[in-house]
């Protein structure tokens, strides 16, 4: 695991601007699992997963435009409101320090992910959100950003 | 729960809309000083303040499931965190003055601002308006001011 700055994780998000959202599902609880690019064979357990791969985790979040709330991480219908990012392509990703409050912009749909956890890192993280970028590198944000290699 | 917030009074409740008015609301917090916090056991990250406002005690109650304390460099406490750190984590408030409050659009995130720490209020329940408020203020002169679910607030007499 190596600690990435804020310009140097954006610049890994780069080229996943463009590409379209598909897949997008909710996880356990609220977890929000998500696809881009092109699909990858199937893993051990049959899923198949994007070239890109989002999971929103341990962290509160709405899915809102720039003036109405479609839905909130607490609300009922997760499962439809988050259907409308299916094929929307991601315009723009804004992190804002300390605590990496994270949007993640659909081209006017934005989730907004609200960190709930302060870690310190001898205690064990408790990820907001990892990023599997394609390329056997995961980007996580947590009490920092990291990359860290898939699958380790 | 001292000054904080009988379930019974959310069924008589008359909710408005209109931010402009909550915005005129909050400002009354503005200038008071934290004395102290509690945070109730089992209460899942909910905690309570008491202020100081103009030589009366206030208690302000946040309920929100999420809601996290920034300093300028890192984060301070988050609403995820272990109830025994909360407890010593937000004694830092004590002895801030609260310099502003904003409630923004389009989600009515509340951001209390304490100098150059902020204690940010994210709602994440929109659609039911029987669910638990986000936060909630018991004035020193009794009225409460109840604030959310989602973008609805309400004063109690």
């Amino acid at each position: 695991m190596s600690t990435i700055g804020l310009a140097g994780a954006l610049r890994r998000i780069g080229p996943l601007l463009g590409q379209r959202a598909w897949n997008v599902r909710r996880g356990i609880g609220s977890f929000v699992t998500c696809e881009f690019g092109r699909p990858l064979p199937p893993d051990d357990r049959g899923n198949v997963h994007g070239e890109y791969h989002l999971w929103i985790m341990m962290a509160a979040w709405r899915l809102e435009t720039a003036d109405q709330v479609i839905v909130g991480s607490e609300d009922q219908g997760l499962d439809q409101a988050l259907h409308r990012l299916e094929g929307r392509p991601l315009t723009e990703v804004l992190i804002r320090p300390p605590a990496l409050e994270t949007r993640f912009d659909f081209a006017g749909l934005r989730l907004e992910v609200f960190p709930i956890h302060r870690r310190d890192p001898e205690e064990g993280e408790c990820d907001h959100w990892s990023l599997w970028l394609g390329d056997g590198d995961v980007l996580v944000a947590g009490s920092e950003l990291t990359i860290e290699p898939s699958g380790g | 729960m001292p000054g904080g917030l009988p379930v019974c009074i959310l069924c008589a409740v008359e909710w408005a809309a209109g931010i402009d008015e909550l915005r005129e609301q909050v400002a009354r917090l503005d200038g008071s000083t934290v004395e102290a916090v509690q945070v109730p056991s089992g209460g899942g990250g909910r905690f309570g303040l008491q202020l100081s406002v103009q030589q009366s005690l206030g208690w302000l109650w946040i309920l929100s499931v999420a809601w996290r304390l920034d300093g300028p460099e890192a984060v301070l406490a988050a609403s995820g965190d272990d109830e025994e750190r909360l407890a010593v984590d937000l004694a830092v408030l004590i002895g801030r003055v609260v310099t502003s409050v904003d409630v923004r659009l389009p989600g009515w995130e509340a951001r209390i601002h304490f100098e150059d720490r902020v204690l940010t209020i994210f709602p994440v329940c929109h659609q039911d308006a029987s669910a638990v408020p986000d936060w909630t203020f018991r004035t020193p002169s009794g009225q409460l001011l109840v604030v959310g679910p989602g973008p609805r607030w309400a004063v109690v007499e």
